[in-house]
């Protein structure tokens, strides 16, 4: 049987250069097949490359349970080195200090019809069948994201509450892990969006969206998996 | 929506600081720890509130690899003279003399060494030395012209909201002992109101920094939450409402807030108030 097949996608909010981006993907190809999204937080210093970090390791280690993701989350945090300029200003001692934070996502399908999922913050998982939304986890409803989610941060010691989901999946069944703005606007539009449009069409609708403040103007990062027919 | 436009590079706010550097400044202020003599002036509480607010402005903009100018900053002393503290240099009087919050973040009158608690990771806190940067030392002289900064703020928010008619709105945030001497500020803080973007009306927040040693109030809803201060009583009626998106975000803090809700504070930290202007996914870890 083939792997399930990917598409990927992503875009700096508006006004801001694509270097910029803090959300990052990463896809593990082949079986157990492994996907990541992480958005890394504006309103810390370093999270672009802590959003990176993250989506490699989970690609890597596939840490498919909220124990499991716990249990990494300690040899992640000890592996990861930023790139810290050799005359540090004061705000970014401060923010060095405070540490970078994002939140994560990832998927993990088996070969056996399984599926299982972990997240950390509000990047959403949606389970597609058809033309049909099977499920959103861990949020179903466009009004329960705001600004202050809990992310996983690189310096703190506590455990983030990991949260955790399995399933079953059918033949042609596909999934979509989407950053908040991008899985906000999904949820409260047409969900099957991602499936239907190429690359560069879905990133119109979404400058669009943007334009019209239907989507808020963030970074956007979504995986599409088409699992195997 | 009213006050729902994005805060961004491209379409920055612009905050004002009216500080108040009157001679009754100089009294000591009724929130703190020590009591009488032993306690600091009011002045001095009111440096620390507004190094304090400048310092958590630029965090919440700072990146690695700089500051990101979502806020213009303008401050206006009120005491001897009526006067902006802070001068924009020769590139930025585009932004009607405000200086954008990378300038600012760059150029502290000095970075101060000082003790903050921080979690020990085993439930416990223990000090550890930061650096604090400093901007402004406490002055305290004079009158109470705060009419007369009111109007010189209002002048600014103008040239702002001129240059910048679609942002969110200017936030203005005084803070003084209360007591004006140049006439009835009301009329004054009604008139700054009033001038708006499309987004909506200029913020007024008040920060009353007292000798009174009642007991300290925050975001109030109603005057029957207020200390018996006529001073208290005028700034509350001088301050906005809370827009709904600070409204929301101060809920989510925990804050208990109404329609009615008011960006006042009495002998009370303010740092809150700056804190509910989003411009991103903030960590809920982080204050």
């Amino acid at each position: 049987m083939h792997a399930p097949l990917v598409r990927t996608f992503w875009l700096p909010r508006d006004g801001n250069a694509p270097t910029a981006c803090e959300d990052a993907f990463a896809v593990r190809p082949g079986w157990p097949f492994a996907a990541a999204v992480a958005d890394g937080a504006t309103e810390s210093a370093f999270s672009g490359a802590w959003a990176r970090h993250l989506v490699q390791c989970f690609c890597r280690d596939l840490p498919a349970t909220p124990a499991a993701l716990q249990q990494r989350l300690a040899q992640w945090r000890a592996a990861w080195q930023p790139d810290v300029p050799a005359a540090l200003p004061w705000y970014v001692a401060v923010k060095l200090e405070e540490g970078a934070h994002a939140a994560l996502l990832g998927l993990v399908v088996q070969p056996d019809g399984t599926w299982q999922a972990v997240a950390v913050g509000d990047a959403v998982l949606l389970h597609l069948r058809g033309n049909r939304l099977l499920a959103a986890w861990p949020i179903d409803d466009p009004d329960r994201f705001h600004h202050r989610p809990t992310l996983i941060g690189s310096r703190d010691d506590g455990a983030p509450p990991v949260e955790g989901t399995e399933g079953r999946w059918m033949p042609g069944d596909a999934f979509v892990l989407a950053t908040d703005a991008l899985g906000a606007w999904l949820l409260g539009d047409d969900p099957t969006l991602p499936l239907r449009l190429a690359t560069d069409e879905l990133a119109r609708h979404v400058t669009a969206a943007r334009r019209r403040r239907a989507l808020r103007n963030d970074d956007v990062a979504a995986v599409v998996v088409h699992c195997p027919r | 929506m009213a006050y729902s436009a994005e805060i961004s590079r491209t379409s920055p706010t612009a905050i004002l600081f009216l500080l108040d550097q009157s001679a009754s400044m100089q009294e000591p202020f009724g929130g703190a720890e020590q009591r009488g003599d032993a306690a600091p002036s009011k002045a001095r509480v009111l440096a620390d509130v507004v190094n304090r607010l400048l310092q958590n402005l630029i965090l919440r903009c700072a990146k690695e690899d700089g500051v990101r100018d979502y806020f213009y900053v303008g401050v206006i002393g009120y005491g001897e003279r009526v006067q902006p503290l802070i001068r924009p240099a020769e590139e930025y009087r585009v932004a009607g003399d405000l200086v954008p919050i990378s300038h600012l973040a760059e150029r502290p009158l000095r970075l101060e060494e000082r003790l903050k608690k921080v979690p020990d990771g085993k439930g416990g806190f223990v000090e550890q030395r930061v650096k604090f940067p400093v901007w402004f030392d406490p002055h305290a002289k004079n009158g109470t012209p705060m009419c007369q900064a009111l109007d010189l703020a209002a002048s600014m928010v103008r040239t702002w909201i001129d240059l910048h008619p679609h942002s969110f709105p200017p936030i203005v945030i005084n803070i003084t002992d209360g007591e004006a001497t140049d006439g009835d500020p009301l009329r004054y803080a009604q008139q700054l109101r009033s001038f708006a973007t499309d987004d909506g009306e200029t913020l007024l927040f008040n920060v009353h920094l007292s000798s009174s040693e009642e007991p300290a109030v925050e975001l109030p809803s109603s005057v029957d939450e207020l200390p018996r201060d006529e001073y208290a009583v005028l700034l509350f009626q001088m301050s906005s409402l809370l827009p709904f998106t600070m409204r929301a975000a101060a809920e989510q803090e925990g804050y208990r807030v109404t329609m009615d809700t008011r960006g006042f504070v009495f002998n009370a930290d303010p740092v809150a108030l700056v804190r509910f202007l989003e411009i991103g996914t903030r960590p809920s870890t982080l204050r």
